[in-house]
């Protein structure tokens, strides 16, 4: 029967497309410009420009010469001058600013005389990535202009030799970030983001192309020619569009000066088994319900959390073992793993030997969902 | 008048409470966010990354460092090695989240004054990694220049001048605020409560919309077709808002609780916060329902909007950084305000009066998007009739 032949299924499915705007934009382009978004988001890729505050309570040449350096600083901004530190506290607690730096009283005697003072710097650990950048970029102001100030010259303007014995020697951490030279957030992140809402998109277009057949009651003329081969036939086409799809988002990638530095073809294989076992979860989290509005229930609270599951932001390698079970289910976040080990970094297959086993084990659903679908087995 | 709205009360009451789709989101998704969100950030910072030492000096010292260096909460020396391309090659296979380099003559010259580093490496793929190993590396260091003084050589007759070349004029003593352990689970879920008690409303509501829209194209009508467009628009809401309510005090006081999140704000200021949140949330999600056509399409919408949402919020990246474009979109969303709101409020001590700019935009959009809501439904049953 040509009726049946998995090029028909196929053709039938590609057909539908035409009369659902909605499913044709979520295998079009609606990821695309979700995407393109989260990129624009975190285009500037650095922190440039976060409002600080400066108590200064010694205003003196030091001090003043000391504002200066942390306005220069191309990650900070000198945006207010609170006349307290109680103030300069209330201005933070509105997100105002970033930090708040209190110079101390007699900041420049004491520095001339060598008694290494502390400037102190209260920042947001609310907004912990925020924080961390201002915080680094304060180190690097004081580290500056510390290293400018001679450190003979308190000792030649009659420094105690008692104090200046009691210094310590500073041993100099010097720090290479791996993967990321300019410590860019936008490689830091949107690499992770769009394969997460990749995953959520694929869900979606799979969980309405089986809900269609419901909903317009073809369900029986859909399943004819037996359930592996319509549910085969149905995702096929959904399988190579949002594969099609991830090797676009691996290439702008390339293009946004993000190369990948170990395998392609690695990468691709694993894009390729992540959209098959997406395949196989959707048909699973479908026949699991039985209708379209519940399974997507389902699919949201199994796939709109990936992100924080993905280790990205929080390495998984500090994740409870509960969370690592999780994290273990949902195909997007072995594709992180394999992705990390090939774009930001040239590992061996071995490294990642285990996420492909995992990507390929999803396909043990698959008989599952096919004895659901079979006729008899629908009870609605 | 009061028969009409208790009739209208109970209709709406069942509609929400039958429907197997909008309890299950509602509740089912609250609950269930409520435990898998925080779950992989429950140890709240990463601790004991491991790292490897590449020992080229091998003196007394260099073993003590990495003792110390083991002694540190972020770090964990798992090996020595002989290379750093042997220890690259480890990070590569993410056998190691870094490494330290302790280079030949670092304690003869550490002795004698010299400028010396401490070269160290860390994985910064991941942010938080790098961070701590940069930061169990700096803690090493220091460590170090307070057990070696100047004054040693000061006594011991070498060169003055060598030694206070390496001499700092002032610290910087930098201490975090509001989040004092940059812990992660303090950091993502109070905002990210926000959002989901917004998205899940959102589900609902537009659930509810899609459901009765298809019903109404097939030609059925209803209760909602039948009341006042107004009255069915406020019944609905203070249904809603209801439900809310306690799924907001579960998540502000019971979940805050249990995860022990330090609140600042008092009851009274975050009730005059939650409720104009709630009711701006139902009212577009309300007006949202109105515009869908089919019962599936509420959920679809609102789990692609979540990752943009989040990112656009400014509590992950800085509001002045994201394109205008993009911030003026999503200031139409309630959550925008809403989780710089309940930051402010209740995890960085704002008052009341600080915040008030995002509360009247709360209060704006609930208003307008209650009037939208108002049309929306009016135009159905006018369709209707």
């Amino acid at each position: 029967m040509a009726e049946s032949s998995l090029s028909s299924l196929i053709g039938r499915e590609i057909r539908s497309w035409g009369s659902d705007p909605w499913q044709l934009a979520l295998i079009s382009w609606l990821p695309l410009v979700l995407f393109a978004a989260l990129w624009w988001i975190f285009s500037a890729g650095i922190v440039t420009d976060l409002g600080i505050g400066v108590v200064d309570l010694d205003d003196s040449r030091l001090s003043r010469t000391l504002i200066r350096q942390l306005d220069a600083t191309p990650a900070l901004r000198i945006a207010s001058r609170p006349l307290s530190v109680h103030e300069g506290r209330r201005a933070m607690s509105n997100a105002e600013i970033g930090a708040l730096i209190v110079i101390p009283y007699d900041f420049q005697a004491r520095t001339s005389k060598g008694l290494k003072p502390d400037v102190t710097a209260f920042y947001n650990g609310q907004f912990i990535l925020i924080g961390k950048a201002v915080k680094s970029a304060l180190f690097q102001a004081q580290a500056t202009l510390a290293g400018r100030i001679d450190g003979g010259l308190a000792l030649a303007q009659g420094a105690a030799l008692p104090q200046a014995a009691g210094l310590a020697v500073p041993v100099v951490p010097q720090l290479t970030p791996l993967y990321n030279r300019g410590m860019d957030y936008a490689l830091f992140l949107v690499p992770a983001v769009i394969p997460a809402l990749w995953q959520v998109v694929m869900i979606i277009g799979m969980l309405n192309a089986i809900g269609r057949e419901h909903r317009e009651g073809s369900w029986e003329q859909w399943l004819e020619p037996g359930p592996l081969k319509a549910f085969i036939g149905k995702m096929l086409p959904y399988v190579l569009v949002y594969w099609v799809m991830g090797i676009g988002f691996l290439l702008s990638f390339h293009l946004l000066g993000w190369p990948v530095r170990g395998s392609w073809a690695l990468i691709i294989t694993a894009q390729g088994l992540t959209v098959i076992a997406t395949a196989v979860m959707a048909g699973f989290l479908f026949v699991l319900v039985d209708d379209l509005p519940r399974s997507l229930s389902l699919a949201a609270a199994y796939t709109a959390p990936s992100f924080a599951f993905l280790g990205v932001t929080f390495p998984a390698s500090d994740m409870p073992s509960l969370a690592l079970f999780w994290r273990s289910l949902i195909p997007v976040c072995h594709f992180m793993d394999i992705q990390i080990s090939q774009m930001s970094r040239a590992a061996d297959f071995g490294a990642v030997a285990l996420d492909f086993g995992a990507l390929v084990l999803f396909l043990v659903v698959l008989p599952l969902v096919v004895l659901r679908l079979a006729p008899g087995t629908e009870d609605s | 008048m009061t028969q009409g709205f208790l009739s209208l009360l109970r209709a709406e009451a069942r509609t929400i409470f039958t429907d197997r789709v909008i309890m299950l989101t509602v509740f089912g998704g609250v609950v269930l966010y409520s435990f898998l969100y925080p779950l992989p950030y429950s140890r709240q910072v990463p601790r004991d990354q491991r790292i490897g030492v590449v020992d080229q000096d091998n003196s007394s010292l260099s073993r003590k460092m990495i003792r110390w260096l083991d002694a540190t909460p972020e770090l964990e020396v798992v090996t020595t090695l002989g290379s750093i391309e042997a220890a690259e090659a480890m990070v590569n296979r993410r056998e190691l989240s870094g490494f330290v380099v302790i280079r030949e003559n670092f304690r003869r010259d550490i002795l004698l004054g010299r400028p010396v580093n401490l070269a160290v490496a860390g994985d910064a793929a991941f942010f938080l990694v790098y961070g701590a190993v940069a930061e169990g590396a700096a803690t090493v260091g220091a460590t170090v220049g307070a057990e070696i003084k100047v004054g040693r050589m000061v006594i011991g007759g070498q060169e003055i001048k060598a030694a206070s070349r390496r001499w700092t004029a002032f610290g910087l003593n930098a201490r975090p605020v509001f989040n004092t352990i940059l812990g992660y689970v303090f950091y993502v879920v109070p905002a990210v409560f926000v959002l989901i008690l917004q998205q899940t409303l959102l589900i609902g509501t537009g659930v509810q919309g899609g459901t009765q829209n298809a019903l109404r194209r097939r030609g059925e009508g209803g209760y909602w077709l039948e009341f006042p467009a107004w009255q069915v628009l406020s019944v609905r809401t203070m249904v809603f808002v209801a439900i809310y309510s306690c799924l907001a005090l579960y998540y502000f006081g019971f979940c805050f609780n249990f995860y022990q999140i330090p609140r600042h704000a008092v009851i009274p200021d975050l009730l005059l916060l939650t409720l104009p949140f709630l009711l701006a949330v139902t009212t577009f999600g309300i007006a949202l329902g109105q515009l869908m056509m089919r019962r599936d399409l509420a959920t679809q919408i609102v789990l692609l909007s979540s990752l943009p949402l989040v990112f656009t919020s400014g509590f992950v990246w800085p509001n002045h950084l994201v394109p205008w474009p993009l911030l003026f979109v999503a200031n139409f969303v309630p959550s925008t305000p809403a989780i710089q709101a309940f930051l402010r409020l209740n995890q960085m001590g704002a008052t009341f009066d600080q915040i008030m700019p995002l509360v009247v935009q709360l209060w704006t959009q609930a208003i307008v998007y209650g009037l939208v809501a108002w049309w929306l439904l009016k135009r159905a049953q006018r369709a209707e009739s």
